[in-house]
């Protein structure tokens, strides 16, 4: 794996990464990634890919709304919080 | 070329203009989308939440089949050819308005594809538009910017919202303002959402692009933060002119999204990382796919009403309108309804329509109604028009009834019989108020009497005067015009 790769996904998860920090994590993904190279010698050509391991479709539920609330617990349980708003660094 | 021939204010090139949307539309449905949160504006900030839709690991999403309903509904609306079998996908991207790090939507099998819907355009010309998709997804929350912190409320998180995304089909900010207003129109029709811009239950995004007249599209610009479809115009018409400046000017068009600044009045860049819109889709594995059947859409599609530019169409040929009052009278779904219930039961298309129009939707207007919720049900319009028309009421008496059953949430003929309102025609009653009047108007008698008539009209309004309103115009001259003959 690139390094510039490693740091355009790392930004896409809003991770900061430093390069003695990269360099370690490109190890273990550029180990990851040679793994799924190992799959992709497998021939699927003529397999549908899977995406649900269920076989069920149209499962749906009725538009009644649930008459248990978790909310309070909830917003208590947030580390930060001002009010009852959930707060967190300003990403913007 | 150089810097003088690129910036030539005379270059009068007229450039062609591509522009597709982007509309989001909130359905509305008692629940969210995949928990059963209530889905309710305007609640305290995080009273409806729930590990489902706070992203809490283990949780397992189930589709909502009122936010399925409604959104074939709309596909059917626009004529799109259904997938077989649609899929939800996760759309990844990493923001605290959703708090599961992706948002659920559908990618590759949208419920609808390849769709059209006509629109009127300001000149009455009729146009097709084009739809490209229509795919249901879970809305984010809403965030509060406040210095160093963000405030969240994932009141809105996970509620389900249709997006409709259009062909590049329009050539103006005129075009797209008054399409907007026909869209809001039709989801109202439908009953899938209030299509309400300010509150943000229909949101729009645009793309525009400019090229010289037959080289295609241009690059595109996407802007948003539009909450209007005056601003959704006037951001294009800006967009449009920038554009032009930049091509004159030999720069090249940055493929970009931009902001509308509604104080300045003015698009600005996002100057976001390009990389930044890789969302890396895949399905969704916590939800199996919806195959619709021929037995489900059939049921939907028995929901599917009369939209409102073909009922504004047939408001004109059937009930002989002018297309004005035919667009006022269509306007809302339950106001065509009541007009149309009005003429079912026999009462004429014209006078049904002016009043209608006029005097019943003053009254409403002031006392701040609905039509479909206020006392004046379809019936009581009818019959105080046949009142009217029987002559047992004249017309001023007929507004005032009205008003009285809208105020006081009354029958017609028990506020008439209470207030004893009806017209008095040739009853002894007019008779002798005539009699009193005439005597007590000798300088205009003297006047008709040379030939003079305009004293009559004034002898008519004392006879009104004295009779409460209650005298029939006609009937009191007639009556005037035989007793001075006979003096
Ligand atoms: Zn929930």
């Amino acid at each position: 794996m690139q390094k510039e790769e490693l740091f355009v996904t790392a930004s896409l998860a809003r991770l900061e990464l430093d390069e003695k920090e990269a360099e370690k994590l490109n190890e273990a993904v550029t180990g990851m990634i040679e793994y799924f190279s190992l799959m992709d010698k497998i021939d699927v050509d003529d397999l549908p890919p899977t995406t649900h391991a269920a076989a069920k479709v149209n499962r749906t539920r009725k538009d009644l709304p649930s008459d248990i609330s978790l909310a309070d617990k909830m917003v208590e349980n947030a580390p930060e919080k001002e009010g009852r708003f959930i707060t967190v660094p300003n990403v913007l | 070329m150089d810097k003088q021939d690129k910036t030539d204010k005379k270059d009068k090139t007229v450039f062609e203009t591509f522009i597709g949307l982007e509309i989001h539309i909130q359905l509305i449905t008692q629940t969210k989308i995949f928990c059963g949160c209530r889905n309710s504006f305007g609640d305290p900030p995080n009273t409806n939440v729930c590990p489902v839709c706070m992203g809490y690991p283990g949780v397992l999403p189930v589709l909502n089949e009122e936010a399925v309903r409604k959104s074939y509904l709309m596909c059917l609306a626009l004529n799109c050819t259904l997938s077989e079998k649609a899929v939800f996908d996760r759309k990844n991207y990493f923001y605290p308005d959703l708090p599961k790090n992706y948002q659920i939507s559908q990618f590759e099998h949208p419920f609808g594809i390849n769709g059209y819907v006509e629109t009127t355009l300001p000149d009455g010309q009729a146009k097709r538009i084009r739809i490209h998709e229509a795919h249901l997804e879970e809305d984010a929350g809403k965030m509060i910017h406040e210095g160093a912190v963000s405030l969240c409320d994932f009141n809105r998180t996970g509620t389900p919202l249709l997006e409709i995304v259009t062909e590049p089909d329009f050539k103006s900010g005129e075009e797209v303002e008054s399409f907007l207003q026909d869209f809001r129109r039709m989801i109202r029709y439908l009953g899938v959402s209030d299509g309400n811009m300010e509150e943000g239950s229909m949101r729009c995004d645009a793309n525009i692009s400019i090229n010289y007249p037959g080289k295609g599209l241009g690059r595109k610009v996407e802007i948003k933060n539009l909450n209007s479809s005056r601003h959704v115009k006037l951001a294009i018409q800006h967009e449009e002119i920038r554009q032009a400046k930049m091509i004159r000017s030999g720069e090249t068009i940055i493929q970009e999204t931009r902001l509308w600044n509604e104080e300045k009045k003015r698009t600005e860049s996002m100057r976001s990382k390009e990389d930044a819109n890789d969302y890396r889709y895949f399905p969704e594995p916590d939800l199996p796919p919806f195959i619709p059947t021929a037995s489900f859409i059939d049921e939907i599609r028995e929901n599917l009403v009369e939209l409102p530019h073909l009922r504004r169409k047939r408001f004109i040929t059937e009930y002989n309108l002018p297309s004005e009052t035919a667009e006022f009278l269509t306007d809302e779904k339950g106001r065509a309804d009541f007009y149309e219930s009005v003429c079912k039961e026999g009462t004429d298309p014209q006078t049904a329509a002016s009043w209608v129009k006029g005097d019943v939707a003053k009254v409403l207007n002031r006392e701040k109604m609905d039509i479909t919720s206020s006392p004046l049900t379809a019936e009581r319009l009818v019959s105080l028009l046949k009142i009217l028309d029987e002559g047992k009421i004249n017309g001023q008496t007929a507004k005032k009834v009205l008003d009285m059953i809208i105020t006081e949430n009354r029958d017609p003929v028990s506020i008439i019989t209470e207030h004893s309102l009806e017209q008095l025609d040739n009853s002894d009653e007019l008779s002798s108020i005539i009699d009193s009047v005439l005597a007590q108007s000798s300088a205009a008698l003297e006047q008709i009497k040379s030939g003079d008539m305009k004293p009559v009209g004034f002898l008519i309004g004392q006879v009104m005067k004295l009779s409460g309103g209650k005298a029939d115009p006609k009937k009191t001259k007639e009556m005037i015009m035989e007793k001075i003959s006979a003096l």
